[in-house]
């Protein structure tokens, strides 16, 4: 995910909702599958694949093919200028990061700007990250680009544009986004290439829908230098990003995201076992190996984190801006100190459903943390709320057991799909290792994990949570009709037992190895509401539940507050929950403003209209600059917080 | 848009003086309307000066000094910014004054094609009436229903994917790479969102021209023209074309001063000219950005926007004047 | 007359047929849509969507259909499944769409292979409309169901979002519309008559420098000044933005406003109408002015005149009518406006208008609101066409119908 818009949904929703649906297999689903490797047949249900073979006879193209593009070799050409390493290192050298970081973060001070700085695919501070000293850095050093540029080739007086020997320019085009933010970063690069290296550099700045578009842009490898950002996660993942067999090539119907066409053996083992394992200790060394091979290559040049800030009123008390849990998350903590019980927000989205297992925008996780969450994630970590303990393997609550299985048994594949076991069956085994099954038996991992909830928990019309209520929530949350986008996990079950009112067990199919497997729950709808039609909940067919309004518009809570009225394209009134497990809330009321323009919401915070704006409203423009002075004047305050969305320019390595 | 007729003088009683003096004569009588024009013009030329004249190079970026404030000098330097610098430290003098040649340009560009395209199709329609004007009209009214903007987005996606689908005349971009004095490159995505504007507003001009001739052709001096067998192009271009003129130049006028806020408007809503090619709208969008901490920054690029406008708007009212018969002369442009 | 109307209306018809079908096909050729955010997700290496997972949201947004029965479907809600006859079923596997587009593997001969979308592996036929997963069907636009909404206010029906904004639009661009009016014509006529006066002089820049403000200009100035600036001053300030407060609030010299009273509706208003009326006063103004020193110049005003008729009279009675013919024919332009709102002053004032509801819509991918939202704003417009042909020929007698 790439753009602020839904940045971040995914990462703190794990466990983070209850109600409107927890993760288990919703849409924003969490754990990272291991392997994403796409089959070149689409459909293995569906009918079988028609092949045109062109007849050799001449060397034209089947008259189905398009034909220019048929007969080359579709990005097995070296790109000609940065197919070379020593080009793609001097890029790296010649590009001055720092200044970069001050064009577009110019008020902060030199050591905050100095902590954004990236050199590997891990922001600075996160678990995973290699030791500086084993990486391959590239501080910004002119004169040895320079050096590298002559070395392969691209000679030049300074200050001019650097050419080959055939006389051609060294010219690439640089595509991004059009947002401001990039556009000031990108200029101040075009001038560092070229002023220090004689590199030039067209910039063209698409819009979003292009670049990000589902055939076009990136999807389509449509660039030379392309820059856009990740969203880091608490779990680094980066198989579909940085594996060989993830090459998105017209040949493979553009599956994968290595965009950039980087296939080196060594990071391609090294990132697949990462994520065959959960041992902690295992994936550091292995995600090691990766980071090294990543910065040697110099495929993507990492450049910064970006920043946000959360801004809100001096009266309130206990506010918790943190990179990786929205501010709404302790809201239930929430005082204000002149004895208030109202606040207002400010957010920059309207919902466009509270039914998170369709949604996945940020509002709708933020506003499901009013709702009741099962789990926080502060800090890159998870943090039981209405749960006694996360299941993990240390706790002695989720277990990872060596089973074995045999042909016909049903396992979890390295592609991440259950299949029955059969020869040509490729699995991760106990060892970590990936194997073909032939015949015989074999060893692997399965996991089950034992969820229990804290007692005592009510919805907010006082009717105690049950077991029917999660069994209802399995239910939609893995039916195909429900509207679920992404099903595999749910797939990867092999079974779910309610055990009680407040306790469950998921047995996972051998071989499925989710590293946040403690995270991955089941939530709870409230199976004794009565819909305005007189239908009971359990009884509406799963495929119209996105359009019930007891379920989009107005669903019930377990947590600390509850909606009280929603009026379209304005405002939504939160009140306190009184039957709330931990006790009623001291704020009695949060209304929620939309505010689509991030300068009226400024505005609106200057003037006292607004209490709260949260990072996903202030954005990474001029309006943090703005909240950070009138905190420097003592009119709010105003936290900084290093974003888990990271910059960075990717090579592409080969040309069409 | 005047619909009304304004009914010419017959061309045959004044024999002393032609009709394009008269104008001159009372154009040059309209204070505003003079000031304004010699305004324009200094505005343009000097911006056709501006490699020579600006300061700084166009796209000169200079981190040391971001969000100058006007008449600062630069930290570094020493160097003096007369209207500040921008969010990469641009001049933000040599940039306005580059995209006063490029904003102009493309409003006069813009109103040129539209005010051509409307004023043949509404002549057509409003000559001919019958089945042509019935084509013409619907087609009017059919293309001023489609959505602007999404089309607008469409084209920009086509020229990034696949520039040579778009069938730009190459004449065309040099025209406008000549008028703008920008690279060419930067042309190719300005001609486009040329002819996007004027070929999705030429309706009201068409509806205005029809309007008109459908007065003109009413009046006697037509009718005896057909009487006396002239034949539909010769009553065109020497009866209805003049006496429908007045009208279009001032619509012409209004055109002019709409495409300039337009390309404000686009560029706010991020459909206009991109960065870096400088123009009042664009600059204009990005002090907007950032107006909550430099509120001095609209300010630069927008009392020049105002201005022209402005004096585009004066132009038209004088030249509106001067071909109406029926103003006192003594009057137009007087004193006060 | 009658005959007239009803080739015009008949015209009108496949006018607005034709707009719907290019502004549904423009829409639907557009970069992103429903299938970006698919991508987006598979991207973030979280989800993995299967080709399965596709075609099921596919077809949640009726993508599976092919475009003109897509189209057919939202315009008057057929087919929705084969057609049943006295228990007998029609074209049940007439093919319309396809649930998952076919594959072909490209051999070329040095060896290289490329996979294309061609064809359609697996058709979707009527039949399946009916026996599939249950979709979104809606009665059609023309039988006035908006249906469902893609993504603003997902699977929950377009009118409740229309409702919620309709009001906002029609009180700003109504309010809006009538002051400039209220304003401009009488500034226009004094300007008329007293043409080339101080007054006219003042009047004319003025209303120059409304027509050359770009909106988001002023506006932002305007929050600068009047609520940001005021406020810190301890002046009394308007409300940045919104239609109504979401609290009670304190103005310097008016005390404490209610939240969603009269007064709080009507300090909220005053920004965004201000400034839509300061940059469209202009247009009426100098079309009045125009048009009365047309008038006043015809020789039947100069008659009124020379038979002492009094000057005022003469201005108001035999000049101002007939130079408000033209006028009126103008008014109905201002119909379809009033439905879609202002897009960049909604946008600066975050008003819950219309114009926002389209902006957002476009910028999300919600086709069908969008499509909604453009649907009636092509039926206002040409019945604005219509109504000012009609008014025109009304009024003007020299105008030959045919």
């Amino acid at each position: 995910m790439r753009e602020q818009t839904i940045k971040r949904s995914a990462v703190p929703l794990l466990l983070a909702l209850l109600v409107p649906v927890l993760a288990a297999c919703g849409g924003a689903a969490p754990a990272e599958p291991q392997v994403i490797r796409e089959t070149v047949v689409v459909v293995e249900t569906a009918a079988p694949i028609r092949e045109t073979v062109v007849v050799v006879e001449t060397a034209a193209p089947a008259p189905t093919a398009e034909p220019a593009q048929a007969t080359d070799t579709s990005f097995t050409t070296p790109h000609p200028i940065l197919g070379d390493l020593r080009v793609r290192q001097a890029i790296a050298y010649c590009t001055n990061r720092p200044e970069l970081i001050k064009s577009v973060y110019g008020f902060l001070s030199d050591e905050q700007q100095q902590t954004l700085l990236m050199d590997t695919f891990l922001p600075q501070g996160h678990w995973a990250l290699a030791p500086q000293e084993s990486l391959t850095t590239y501080p910004f050093d002119a004169e040895k680009g320079n050096a590298l540029l002559t070395e392969a080739g691209w000679l030049g007086e300074p200050g001019a544009v650097r050419a080959n020997e055939a006389g051609s320019p060294l010219f690439l085009e640089f595509t991004t986004t059009n947002a401001q933010f990039r556009q000031t970063w990108a200029s101040v690069l075009e001038q560092q290439l070229l002023n220090n290296c004689g590199i030039q550099i067209s910039r063209k700045h698409a819009p979003a829908s292009w670049w990000f578009g589902d055939t076009t842009g990136l999807s389509r490898r449509d660039f030379e230098l392309g820059a856009f950002a990740w969203v880091g996660q608490i779990d680094p993942g980066g198989v579909s990003l940085y594996a060989c067999n993830q090459i998105p090539f017209p040949s493979n119907n553009w599956e994968g995201q290595n965009s950039m066409g980087w296939c080196n053996e060594a990071a391609s083992k090294a990132i697949i076992a990462a994520n065959n394992t959960l041992n902690r200790e295992e994936r550091i060394k292995q995600y090691a190996i990766v980071q090294q091979e990543f910065t040697k290559d110099m495929v993507s040049l990492p450049l910064f984190n970006r920043l946000e800030a959360a801004a809100a009123t001096n009266n309130l008390e206990n506010f918790r801006p943190d990179s990786t849990e929205y501010v709404t998350a302790n809201a239930a903590e929430w005082k204000l100190k002149d004895g208030g019980t109202s606040l207002v927000m400010g957010f920059t989205q309207e919902p466009a459903s509270l039914f998170g297992l369709v949604e996945s925008a940020a509002v709708t996780a933020m506003i499901g943390e009013f709702l009741g969450q099962s789990a926080t994630s502060y800090s890159y970590d998870y943090q039981p709320v209405l749960l006694k303990s996360l299941p993990t393997i240390d706790n002695g609550e989720a277990t990872n057991a060596e089973v074995e299985v045999k042909a016909g048994d049903k396992v979890w594949n390295t592609a991440g799909e259950a299949v029955e076991l059969a020869p040509g069956v490729e699995v991760a085994t106990s060892t970590g290792e990936t194997v073909v099954y032939e015949s015989g038996t074999l060893k692997l991992n399965q996991l089950t994990t034992n969820f229990s909830w804290i007692d005592g928990i009510t919805w907010q019309d006082g009717e105690p949570l049950k077991k029917a209520d999660m069994e209802l929530a399995y239910a939609i949350d893995c039916n195909p009709d429900s509207g679920a986008t992404s099903l595999v996990v749910c797939n990867s079950f092999q079974n779910v037992s309610f055990t009680s009112d407040t306790a469950y067990t998921i047995t996972y199919l051998p071989g499925a190895q989710w590293p946040e497997y403690f995270a991955i729950g089941i939530g709870a709808y409230p199976s004794h509401l009565v819909l305005s039609d007189g239908r009971k909940l359990a009884d509406v067919p799963a495929a119209e539940w996105a359009t019930l309004p007891e379920i989009a518009e107005k669903p019930l809570s377990i947590g600390p507050y509850v909606i009280d009225s929603w009026e379209k394209g304005q405002r939504m009134v939160l009140k306190a929950n009184p039957n709330y497990v931990k006790g009623e809330p001291a704020v009695k009321e949060i209304t929620i403003k939309f505010i689509a323009d991030s300068q009226q919401a400024v505005s609106q915070l200057l003037t006292g209209d607004v209490d709260i704006l949260d990072a996903t409203t202030l954005g990474a423009g001029a309006e943090v600059e703005t909240v950070l002075k009138a905190a420097a004047e003592g009119k709010v305050q105003a936290t900084v917080v290093a974003s888990a969305t990271w910059e960075h320019v990717d090579f592409n390595l080969f040309v069409r | 848009m005047t619909t009304q007729a304004i009914v010419a003088e017959r061309p045959a009683e004044r024999p002393v003086e032609s009709q394009w003096s008269i104008v001159r004569r009372r154009f040059l009588r309209h204070r505003m309307a003079v000031s304004s024009l010699i305004l324009l013009v200094v505005l343009f030329g000097a911006s056709l000066l501006a490699p020579w004249i600006a300061p700084f190079p166009r796209d000169a970026i200079d981190l040391n000094a971001q969000f100058l404030a006007p008449m600062s000098r630069n930290p570094i330097s020493g160097a003096l910014h007369i209207l500040g610098t921008d969010h990469i430290g641009r001049d933000l003098f040599t940039r306005v004054l580059y995209s006063a040649r490029i904003s102009l340009m493309l409003a006069v560009l813009v109103a040129t094609l539209t005010s051509a395209i409307g004023a043949v199709m509404g002549l057509l329609a409003g000559y001919y009436l019958g089945w042509v004007d019935t084509l013409i009209t619907r087609s009017l009214e059919f293309i001023s229903t489609f959505p602007f903007l999404t089309i607008l987005l469409i084209l920009t996606s086509l020229l990034l994917q696949s520039p040579d689908l778009i069938p730009i005349p190459g004449a065309f971009v040099a025209l406008i790479q000549y008028g703008t004095g920008v690279p060419g490159d930067e042309a190719t995505s300005l001609a486009l969102i040329v002819l996007a504007l004027a070929v999705l507003s030429w309706t009201g001009t068409a509806r205005l021209m029809r309007g008109m001739v459908l007065s003109v052709r009413e009046q006697p001096f037509i009718e005896s023209a057909r009487a006396l067998g002239a034949s539909n192009r010769r009553i065109i271009v020497r009866h209805v074309l003049p006496n429908s003129l007045p009208p279009l130049i001032v619509d012409y006028t209004l055109a002019i001063n709409g495409v300039l806020v337009l390309e404000s408007a686009l560029s706010f809503l991020g459909y206009g000219v991109q960065d870096p090619t400088p123009t009042w709208g664009n600059i204009l969008a990005i002090a907007e950005s950032n107006m909550l901490n430099h509120p001095w920054m609209p300010l630069v690029p927008g009392i020049p926007l105002v201005i022209a406008a402005l004096a585009v708007n004066f132009v038209g009212d004088g030249v509106r004047d001067a071909f109406d018969p029926r103003s006192v002369l003594g009057g137009a442009g007087a004193t006060e | 007359m009658t005959a007239f109307l009803i080739r015009r209306i008949a015209q009108m018809v496949i006018v607005i047929l034709l707009s719907s079908v290019v502004s549904y096909a423009l829409l639907n050729i557009a970069p992103g849509g429903p299938l970006t955010f698919l991508r987006e997700m598979n991207n973030s290496g979280r989800t993995r969507v299967t080709a399965e997972d596709i075609a099921r949201i596919k077809a949640r947004f009726e993508l599976d259909l092919d475009l003109h029965i897509r189209f057919s479907r939202w315009l008057i809600g057929v087919p929705d499944g084969p057609l049943v006859i006295g228990g007998q079923t029609y074209f049940a596997d007439w093919v319309v769409g396809c649930k998952i587009p076919g594959q072909v593997r490209l051999r070329y001969p040095d060896g290289t292979t490329e996979i294309i979308e061609e064809g359609c592996a697996l058709p979707l036929t009527l039949q399946d409309l009916v026996d599939g997963p249950p979709r979104r069907d809606s009665r059609g636009i023309l039988f006035g169901d908006f249906g469902l909404s893609q993504a603003i206010l997902r699977d929950r029906p377009i009118t409740v979002l229309i409702e919620s904004r309709l009001p906002y639009t029609l009180a700003l661009m109504g309010a809006s519309t009538l002051l400039s009016i209220l304003i401009g014509v009488p500034i226009g006529v004094y300007s008329a008559v007293r043409q080339y006066s101080r007054f006219d002089y003042t009047m004319t820049t003025v209303a120059f420098l409304g027509a050359s403000l770009p909106t988001f200009f002023v506006g932002i100035m305007a929050i600068l000044v009047f609520a940001i600036g005021a406020k810190g001053a301890g002046l009394p300030y308007l409300p940045p933005g919104d239609a109504s407060a979401a609290r009670d609030y304190v103005v310097p010299w008016l005390g404490k406003i209610t939240k969603e009273s009269p007064l709080d509706y009507l300090l909220h208003f005053i920004m965004p109408c201000g400034i839509l009326v300061f940059t469209s006063v202009a247009g009426w103004s100098r079309f009045v002015r125009a048009s009365m020193l047309d008038v006043m110049k015809q020789d039947y005003v100069r008659t009124a005149r020379a038979k002492g008729v009094r000057e005022r009279i003469v201005i108001l009675k035999h000049a101002l009518r007939n130079a408000l013919i033209p006028f009126i024919t103008l008014l109905a332009g201002t119909l379809p406006g009033l439905f879609a709102g202002a897009i960049i002053t909604e946008t600066i004032f975050n008003w819950p208008g219309m114009g926002r509801l389209l902006i957002d819509a476009l910028g999300r991918f919600d086709y069908t609101v969008a499509m909604a939202v453009l649907y009636v704003t092509i039926v206002l417009t040409m019945i604005g066409y219509l109504l000012s042909d009609v008014l025109y020929t009304l009024v003007d007698p020299r105008i030959r119908l045919n």
